[in-house]
């Protein structure tokens, strides 16, 4: 063999790798419309977590999980950690952005049909990791200890109580011997975390044994799809990597031009504050049935959205075979969009004891 | 063949190396705060043993707020040494470190607990700290009190919705970095995005 044959020092350590990590098995078939924007929000929001998980890891080795220091901390990250306040605003801004890729993901999938036979049971995976995630962001939250933080904890241990014997793990007075900010920060940094893994693992595994739901097309209906198409995985996993990037490059330049705030330590007292966004759609609610509407108005929609794959078991995917459904979930949309409106408008109002 | 068995080489050398450089405990001086709980503006007691006899050895307070210069402490020639040191009034309650090294030596780091300058014990025991924000006032003259001791004034805060307003300068190498990323991830974001049939391209090529 002549020199100038033997390739390159990339091509021959990709080869090495591909040998020994099997990267040829990734190569599999996947339909063309995987690779649109629309299938691809739940890879995004993977990737959103990933970038999630590295920042957190290093916000951590500052932060003081002690009602007495957390704040006091948050303030240090902004202004003596090194890089704490650009790694803190990419935290803060990957969390709108993924909880905005999470909402829409779960919009094209009702909208889509992809909860029906036979990936009723990765819906319901999906619904798991959906709470995970208001999980974390409630958390995340409470941890800054501000006057927002400090509320929602409030809000948090009203919810509780309501729970009656069903809350005692949730409770403050479960432990003596750490504090519930504590606690909470564990559950952010461990047990959030790890349930969330395994979720996805799972989620991961389905999507490849069922393959991607099948385009809506007029008279399309639901079934696998592993197997088939013309695209390759691999295409679709370096479309993602670059919609990562451009993630990770969004939420840079948003960083740099608005860092993340941070309230006043939190001082209890009337309260003084809205919970975020994907939150304050609740506010309406809370007028209406006071803290009982934190258990009431996600339970509601959480048993709608899990009673779905039962009550639309039809195999059509096409709007025009499922308006009534469809109608429906576009009414719970609004007044759940109007909702938030309102609440955002409208003065803050106490609804703790 | 050669080259493998040269990285093998290198490898090992490197983790002996590695290995070599970890410092051991023996000989290291042991360096104690008598308290590890200290009023601000309250004085604290450091004690050492097995220390450089003649070296000096500077006190320092590391805070989230920033450092502290504390004073110096000598070992005497037996290696001890017995310290007293003031802290500032000012020190924020909450954790710290004390931060003790020679010159050019390896730091020793002690955690330290601060509680705030004056207390009024029987609010303390019907309240928290989370639960009531603790305002220190200066101490008043005597004259002032009327010859009586200064008295903590314990001020609640109110509950305010206002942000925070924080100095968040950052260096020309952190903004730069962040640009300079944030760039790279676009352009690569974009091409990867725009890149369509990556494997079928490189099986035809």
């Amino acid at each position: 063999m002549l020199a100038s044959d033997r390739p390159g020092f990339g091509p021959r350590a990709g080869k090495w790798f591909s040998e020994r990590l099997g990267l040829k098995n990734l190569s599999y078939p996947i339909p063309e419309h995987a690779n649109s924007l629309g299938y691809m929000l739940g890879g995004i929001t993977l990737i959103g977590f990933i970038i999630l998980a590295i920042t957190g890891i290093y916000l951590a080795q500052f932060y003081q999980p002690h009602p007495n220091e957390a704040h006091r901390s948050i303030v240090y990250i902004i202004t003596g950690a090194p890089l704490g306040d650009i790694v803190r605003s990419i935290h803060y801004w990957t969390v709108q952005i993924v909880m905005v890729t999470v909402i829409l993901h779960m919009i094209r999938v009702v909208f889509s049909g992809a909860y029906k036979r036979p990936r009723e049971l990765n819906w319901y995976v999906g619904l798991a990791l959906l709470a995970l995630t208001f999980g974390f962001i409630f958390t995340g939250t409470v941890l800054k200890y501000d006057q927002e933080g400090l509320e929602a904890l409030q809000h948090y241990k009203g919810a509780v109580d309501l729970l009656g014997v069903f809350g005692t793990w949730f409770s403050e007075g479960f432990s003596r011997s750490l504090p519930l900010l504590t606690r909470l920060y564990t559950a952010h940094v461990t047990i959030l975390p790890l349930a969330f893994v395994l979720l996805v693992l799972v989620h991961l595994h389905l999507i490849k044994v069922h393959g991607i739901s099948p385009q809506v097309v007029p008279g399309a209906t639901t079934r696998a799809t592993a197997g088939e198409g013309t695209s390759r995985f691999t295409d679709h996993a370096w479309r993602l990597a670059g919609f990562g990037l451009l993630l990770l490059g969004l939420t840079i330049a948003i960083s740099l031009l608005f860092p993340a705030p941070i309230g006043k330590a939190g001082i209890p007292g009337p309260e003084m504050t809205k919970p975020w966004w994907m939150f304050v759609w609740i506010v309406p609610a809370e007028e209406i049935w006071g803290i009982r509407a934190l258990l009431i108005v996600p339970g509601v929609l959480g048993l709608f959205l899990a009673l779905l794959p039962i009550i639309d078991r039809t195999p059509y995917l096409g709007f025009n075979n499922r308006k009534l459904l469809l109608g429906t979930a576009s009414l719970v949309l609004a007044i759940i969009i109007v909702s938030g409106v309102v609440a955002t408008l409208q003065p803050v109002a106490a609804h703790l004891k | 063949m050669k080259s493998r068995s040269l990285i093998a080489i290198l490898v090992f050398v490197a983790l002996v190396l590695g290995y070599s450089g970890v410092a051991l405990a023996h000989g290291e001086p042991v360096i104690t705060l008598v308290d590890k709980t200290v009023k601000a503006g309250g004085h604290m007691m450091i004690t050492g043993s097995k220390m450089h006899p003649g070296a000096v050895y500077s006190i320092t307070l590391e805070s989230m707020e920033g450092s502290t210069h504390l004073g110096r402490a000598k070992a005497g020639k037996n290696g001890g040494v017995s310290a007293r040191v003031v802290l500032p009034a000012q020190v924020a309650p909450g954790s710290h470190r004390v931060r003790i090294a020679a010159k050019g030596g390896k730091p020793v780091l002690l955690n330290l607990n601060v509680t705030p300058e004056i207390t009024n014990k029987r609010v303390e025991q019907s309240r928290t700290i989370s639960d009531v924000a603790v305002q220190v006032g200066r101490k008043k003259t005597a004259a002032q009190e009327g010859g009586t001791k200064s008295k903590a004034m314990l001020m609640p805060k109110m509950p305010s919705a206002d942000l925070l307003r924080l100095k968040r300068t950052k260096s020309p190498v952190v903004i730069g970095g962040a640009v300079l990323l944030m760039l790279s991830s676009l352009t690569f974001g974009m091409v990867l995005v725009r890149m369509r049939g990556f494997s079928e391209a490189k099986g035809r090529s």
